[in-house]
């Protein structure tokens, strides 16, 4: 049986050219980078050409790049480390509705901790609302995190409008840029971005590995203590590995991010336009343009998302779903809910995320078996057609 | 939680779909997300023929309720009305803990379906009479 991996957005296989850039520091260059002598001193090149190559990247200084364990640290740090470092100006935090959880739920811990956050909401396409941002934004307002593109529906942000109205109020913008590193060109500095996170297994690098840019000036609080590593603000021996990776995987997805975005999104859009055609009672979940190159959302009418996402399993080929029942509680799609998206449609949403090895004739063989897998759920679906999107009224 | 039966009967699953000679048919709604279960039975001289379901739901509730309607074909309907859900599991093995509201759901529909029956044998006497 063909096993076809399109659920890239959960995590990426690690490309060859990555692993051979990392297996010295896996075999025989293990000094701690700390040490000094010759191994640790090796080490120490390795880590600090990562964050040469991750700077140039995105364009920033190497000095303003700091390795974390993920886009989930990241994502704390960031946010714990600029409210608190500056508590004095103000106490109010922005963000919206369909963040990354690391986000939402640092952002619920700051609101115990007597912060104000407002979380906006975002259009039926998932654009966060920036008329919303212009009204809250306040004299107290410290820090706007606004993710640059969704990890479920693929929608990229105006991060541009966002990064100016930020700098306009003189208010610290960060950005969740898991899934858009290597999909959307970045230069922080000319932007005006102040932070920004990134993960490396979501760009064919290793896991357990990602970075946090902090434009020069900014202050943020350690996230660990205890070690002069990355500055003093995330002390524990390096993963010296991991960040040769990372740097590695980060270089290579902004230096082939022509080629990849273009190849990747005409496979997508092939694959949209065919299901659409094929199968009846199709709703693509997203923007239509503004989205990720590689990201298909789709709901079926009358189709269970998990019962879908198993059936592709049984027949090779792995993708996600977003909402499933569960006793008690509905794992209901938080993104899916915030853009409108009535239940039943967003308890049958599924997630295609193409990747760099997605071949046409993969796409091929899901189009076909995904026509097969719904028309079977279909005859045994106890909604009736037009009871599909209608369940609230 | 992953159990090899679910997914051999997600991919064959048994007694699906319409009966169009039911006279008991239940019907029952999550209400905590959009999954629904359908019941189709035949009853002839107080004994079930044929039982036959529709379901939007994930792979657990389809399994669960292609069991169901396996095991109770050939009962009475005092064996209906009597019949414990969880007898499934003996069928299916186990279920993750999150997935159990998929037992309640299908029994709901099982004791929706026999009401139905009951109405319909109530309505047919009235008529008889008149």
């Amino acid at each position: 049986m063909n096993k076809i991996y399109l659920d890239n957005a959960a995590t990426t296989p690690l490309s060859s050219e990555v692993l051979n850039e990392m297996m010295p520091y896996l075999t025989g260059d293990f000094g701690n980078p700390n040490s000094l002598h010759s191994f640790g001193r090796t080490a120490k090149s390795a880590i600090e050409l990562a964050r040469e190559r991750i700077a140039r990247a995105i364009g920033c200084e190497p000095s303003e790049v700091y390795f974390t364990s993920g886009a989930t640290e990241s994502n704390n740090w960031a946010l714990n480390g600029i409210a608190k470092a500056n508590r004095h100006k103000g106490n109010h935090i922005i963000t919206s509705k369909i963040e990354h959880p690391s986000i939402l739920e640092t952002c619920k811990k700051l609101e115990r901790e007597g912060f104000r956050v407002t979380y906006l909401d975002v259009d039926e396409m998932g654009l966060v609302r920036i008329d919303q941002l212009l009204h809250y934004i306040g004299a107290d307002t410290i820090l706007i995190s606004i993710m640059s593109a969704n990890n479920e529906v693929g929608t990229i942000q105006n991060i541009q409008a966002i990064a100016n109205i930020a700098k306009e109020k003189n208010v610290i913008f960060h950005t969740d840029a898991t899934q858009a590193v290597g999909a959307v060109s970045f230069s922080v500095r000319e932007m005006g971005i102040d932070a920004m996170s990134i993960s490396g297994h979501k760009l064919n690098g290793p896991k357990g590995v990602g970075a946090l840019y902090v434009h020069d000036g900014v202050v943020i609080t350690p996230f660990m203590n205890g070690g002069e590593q990355e500055s003093g603000l995330r002390a524990g021996t390096s993963n010296v590995p991991g960040i040769v990776g990372l740097g590695k995987a980060v270089e290579i997805a902004t230096r082939d991010i022509m080629a990849n975005s273009k190849k990747v999104r005409e496979l997508r859009d092939y694959f949209i336009k065919k299901v659409v055609e094929l199968i009846p009672m199709t709703q693509l979940n997203g923007h239509p343009v503004q989205r990720l190159p590689n990201n298909i959302n789709l709901s079926f009418g009358m189709v269970e998302g998990e019962s879908l996402m198993y059936l592709l399993d049984l027949n090779g080929i792995a993708v996600s779903t977003g909402s499933a029942c569960s006793s008690g509680s509905v794992e209901n799609s938080h993104v899916l809910s915030a853009m409108g998206i009535a239940p039943d449609l967003a308890q049958g949403a599924v997630r295609f995320s193409l990747g760099r090895n997605t071949t046409k004739q993969d796409i091929e063989y899901v189009i076909e078996k995904l026509v097969e897998c719904v028309e079977k759920l279909r005859k045994i679906s106890a909604m009736s057609k037009s009871q599909v999107g209608k369940e609230d009224e | 939680m992953y159990n090899p039966k679910i997914m051999e009967i997600l991919q064959n699953p048994q007694n699906a779909g319409m009966l169009r000679g039911a006279n008991a048919i239940g019907r029952a709604d999550s209400d905590i997300c959009s999954d629904i279960v359908k019941f189709y039975i035949q009853i002839e001289d107080g004994r079930v023929v044929d039982a036959k379901f529709k379901t939007f739901g994930g792979a657990t509730l389809i399994a669960v309720c292609s069991t169901t309607a396996n095991m109770i074909i050939g009962l009475t309907v005092d064996e209906l009305l009597s019949f414990n859900i969880r007898d499934v599991l003996d069928e299916l093995g186990e279920i993750a803990p999150q997935k159990d509201y998929c037992l309640n759901l299908s029994s709901q529909a099982l004791t929706n379906a026999v009401e139905d029956y009951y109405k319909r044998l109530e309505k047919e006497a009235k008529a008889s009479k008149e």
